[in-house]
């Protein structure tokens, strides 16, 4: 690794570029025609500069453009996952003037990913393990109003995979809700932090943990559970949002009944048609411990009526012990709220070889493909394709490699399977240099989507690795991986970007490369101002158009949270992230020494060894805001 | 509070071990004399000696790689590393021991469970077997500590009580 390299933004310079960023600006002013929203608020329409449009080719998310009410109240931002705020007093112009408003210490050292809440005037943020969740008045810069206290099962982190992170609480009706570690789901009042109700989940001695955000959908609290590394078998679960009663459960693997397959399912591959294919796929009874975990993000389309999720990785990691396509492992399901019922799936990445769990961010949107407005859903998929899918029938559209990948060739969208690279299988052998490694080009980091250009920024990696499939003993409760896997940085040097995707066009429009995994989450605002963070403690505001870096805050330790931006009580737009490094990504700056084992950590520390030169631990939340005039 | 658990571990033993080498192993813990092992290094009081059992199945080969066996076998590299680099749990490779670097503190730490996330593994476990595994990871840290400088060794020569969160 070359230390202290220069951050470098890789110039738009081919002509096609250009033109495309020119093609991009004229869209924008069919898009900043203040139907967004943002003058409701009082805040400025577009600049000027950006009038004169030309018709172009962009994406509206599902729903339309809805008013913006200035709140953040579930990580996504809406339900369409866009991570789209149309808040414009910050904007392009005047981003380079941001300035600390306050801080909030969580007393927490292990990584912090979780995206702060904001209702009304009051703030909320959930902690990694041990979960305590805090109100933070807003009408009087950031006083604690409140914290609540779970008191979490204290060997929960004895079950976490990948650090002891928490990505985030969910509001609705007056209630905050959010997960523990050990498996437990919690309503608390937000007006006073008292407990409402709570529900255990799931069992951390048959390996299983929450480390999701849930997602409030139609008085439904949607929870899923983690532990693919550790042969839990996979579910999704509603709760009734009054009660804390489980509503309905559909697993992952297992036999139709149980997956809530009925004579609604409509898959549109051929290959994933067939009764109890949770079961058929898999060698005896291994689907019980199959991983298939939902630990990721869950998107919901009202006027379809349909739910999106994925399921991780199958157990165990070694394809070699479980022969099959493993069932609905590294998959997507479509399913109906109320019931449960599944719509439609399909298998991302079937028996996969590689550790490609299939949870990620699913943006609904609906974008003229061939003339036509399609209403698809676009998943950065950790298999390093960007699929564009019909989300009413399930249908690939398309799936581009959004970075360097050789796993695969491409994916066929006749059998909507991936083709297979022979020489970079896994199994009873070893493959070497394999893109990209485990983490994905893409892990759960979520990206953000704006409507005004019509891009998709993406936080992402750049790993290849080495696997090698080794014998696994199942012991509940104890890791069940069986593979060696070590980890380091993909081509080019640098392990980490951020970049700008044009779903109509299929392609990167800009990307800037990152010392370290971009691990956080990214916003995008009205005032064409993207936001992310890095885990070389940099938290940085970018134009959102050409990919310029405005302005950059050096914060405490390195940023793997998703940043958020607001309305408070004063009018005024803020912008806040957590800082504390950890997760997968940053477990090379706890307490291990790949040094002497390059195997640890599943394989990740290995790719990052000088991350504890750049970073300590440390949770902290800060929130930015403009000078007052 | 740490009596009662050698009391424990007694039984198991007794409950596991069948053969000449197994009944030489807690039992010389139990025989010796107070004080007995600790996991601070803090004692109130004043210094004293601690006395701890030694591992019988210590650069014995065959047990080792029975050890190794069951090291990968239990999952015990999942979370502490093939190598003992650390991971879900902490590592090996460093001189940081929180609850004691002797071969008994070792084995108390695999049967009982550490409340911080370590699983228990009595009754999966015979006593022999965690003795073995034990034995082994005493092979991984000398690996590591004699490809380090001298420092950290020394400290983990020191004796038993580390640091303790």
């Amino acid at each position: 690794m070359t230390p202290r390299r220069a951050r470098r933004i890789r110039a738009t310079a081919s002509p096609l570029v250009a033109a495309l960023a020119l093609a991009v600006i004229a869209v924008l002013a069919t898009a900043c025609g203040g139907s967004d929203g943002e003058r409701a608020g009082g805040e400025p329409a577009a600049a000027p500069a950006r009038e004169g449009a030309a018709s172009g080719a962009r994406g509206v998310p599902a729903g339309g453009l809805v008013e913006d009410d200035g709140q953040w109240t579930m990580a996504p931002k809406n339900y369409a996952s866009t991570r789209y705020s149309a808040l414009a007093q910050i904007d392009t112009t005047n981003v380079d003037s941001l300035q600390l408003a306050w801080t909030f210490s969580t007393g927490v050292l292990r990584g912090h990913e979780a995206a702060p809440l904001v209702v009304g005037s009051t703030m909320y943020i959930v902690t990694p393990f041990p979960n305590h969740l805090y109100a933070l008045d807003l009408a009087d810069g950031g006083a604690l109003k409140w914290r609540y206290d779970p008191k979490p099962s204290r060997a929960a982190p004895g079950v976490a995979c990948c650090d002891v992170v928490n990505r985030g609480a969910a509001h609705a009706d007056g209630r905050i809700f959010f997960n523990t570690l050990d498996g437990q789901t919690i309503a608390v009042d937000a007006e006073t932090g008292r407990e409402i109700w709570r529900a255990r989940l799931g069992d951390i001695n048959k390996g299983e943990s929450i480390t999701m955000a849930p997602l409030v959908v139609k008085g439904k609290v949607l929870v899923g559970n983690s532990g693919g590394e550790f042969g839990v078998r996979g579910w999704l679960t509603a709760l009734d949002a009054e009660s804390g009663e489980i509503a309905w459960r559909a697993y992952s693997t297992g036999p139709d009944e149980d997956v809530l397959i009925g004579p609604g399912f409509r898959p549109f591959y051929e290959g994933d048609r067939g009764t109890d294919l949770g079961v058929t796929t898999w060698p005896p009874d291994q689907w019980r411990i199959g991983g298939g975990t939902v630990w990721g993000w869950i998107s919901y389309d009202p006027e379809l009526d349909l739910i999106y999720y994925g399921t991780s990785n199958p157990g165990v990691w070694n394809p070699a012990l479980r022969p099959g396509d493993n069932k609905w492992a590294s998959s997507i399901f479509a399913r109906d709220p109320d019931t449960g019922e599944a719509r439609w799936a399909y298998q991302f990445t079937p028996h996969d070889e590689h550790d490609f769990d299939g949870v990620n961010e699913n943006i609904l949107l609906d974008i003229p493909i061939g003339g036509v407005t399609r209403k698809v859903l676009v998943r950065p998929e950790r298999n390093g394709f960007m699929y564009v899918m019909d989300r009413a029938t399930g249908e690939v559209l398309s799936a581009d490699p959004y970075g360097p990948l050789n796993w695969a060739d491409s994916i066929d969208l006749r059998t909507g399977r991936p083709v297979l690279a022979e020489e970079k299988r896994t199994g009873n052998r070893a493959a070497r240099d394999v893109c990209p490694a485990s983490p994905g080009m893409k892990d759960w980091q979520p990206s953000a989507y704006s409507p005004r250009t019509g891009l998709l920024y993406l936080p992402h990696n750049n790993l290849c690795m080495d696997y090698e499939g080794v014998e696994a003993n199942y012991v509940a409760g104890t890791p069940y991986v069986g593979a060696m896997v070590k980890m380091k940085a993909g081509p080019g040097g640098h392990r980490g970007v951020f970049k700008a995707w044009d779903p109509v066009a299929r392609r990167t429009v800009w990307e800037i490369e990152e010392r370290f995994p971009a691990w956080s989450g990214a916003v995008v605002t009205a005032g064409d101002v993207a936001f992310y963070g890095t885990m070389d403690r940099w938290f940085k505001a970018v134009n959102a158009v050409t990919g310029e870096v405005l302005w950059q805050f050096r914060a405490g330790s390195g940023i793997i949270g998703q940043p958020i931006t607001y309305r408070g009580p004063d009018g005024k737009q803020y912008v806040a992230v957590l800082s504390g490094v950890g997760g997968w990504a940053g477990l090379a700056a706890l307490e291990v020494m790949p040094e002497v084992d390059p195997y640890i950590g599943l394989g990740f520390p290995n790719a990052v060894p000088d991350l504890p030169e750049y970073t300590p631990q440390g949770g902290m939340l800060y929130v930015f805001t403009l000078p007052d005039r | 509070m740490v009596r009662a658990a050698r009391a424990v571990l007694l039984l198991l033993a007794a409950a596991a071990c069948g053969g000449e080498r197994e009944r030489l192993l807690p039992a010389a813990a139990a025989e010796s004399a107070e004080p007995m092992l600790r996991t601070s290094e803090l004692q109130a009081g004043g210094e004293t000696e601690d006395v701890a059992a030694r591992n019988p199945y210590s650069g014995d080969g065959v047990a080792i790689a029975e050890g190794r066996d069951l090291y990968l076998q239990m999952n015990c590299a999942g979370c502490h590393g093939p190598n003992g680099g650390g991971g879900i749990g902490p590592p090996f490779a460093d001189a940081d021991w929180i609850y004691g670097d002797q071969p008994e503190n070792v084995v108390q730490s695999i049967l009982q469970g550490r409340p911080n996330g370590m699983p228990s593994f009595a009754g999966r476990l015979p006593a022999a077997h965690a003795w073995k595994i034990a034995a082994y990871v005493e092979t991984i840290v000398a690996q590591t500590a004699s490809a380090r400088t001298g420092s950290d060794a020394e400290v983990r020569r020191g004796g038993a009580g580390s640091r303790a969160q």
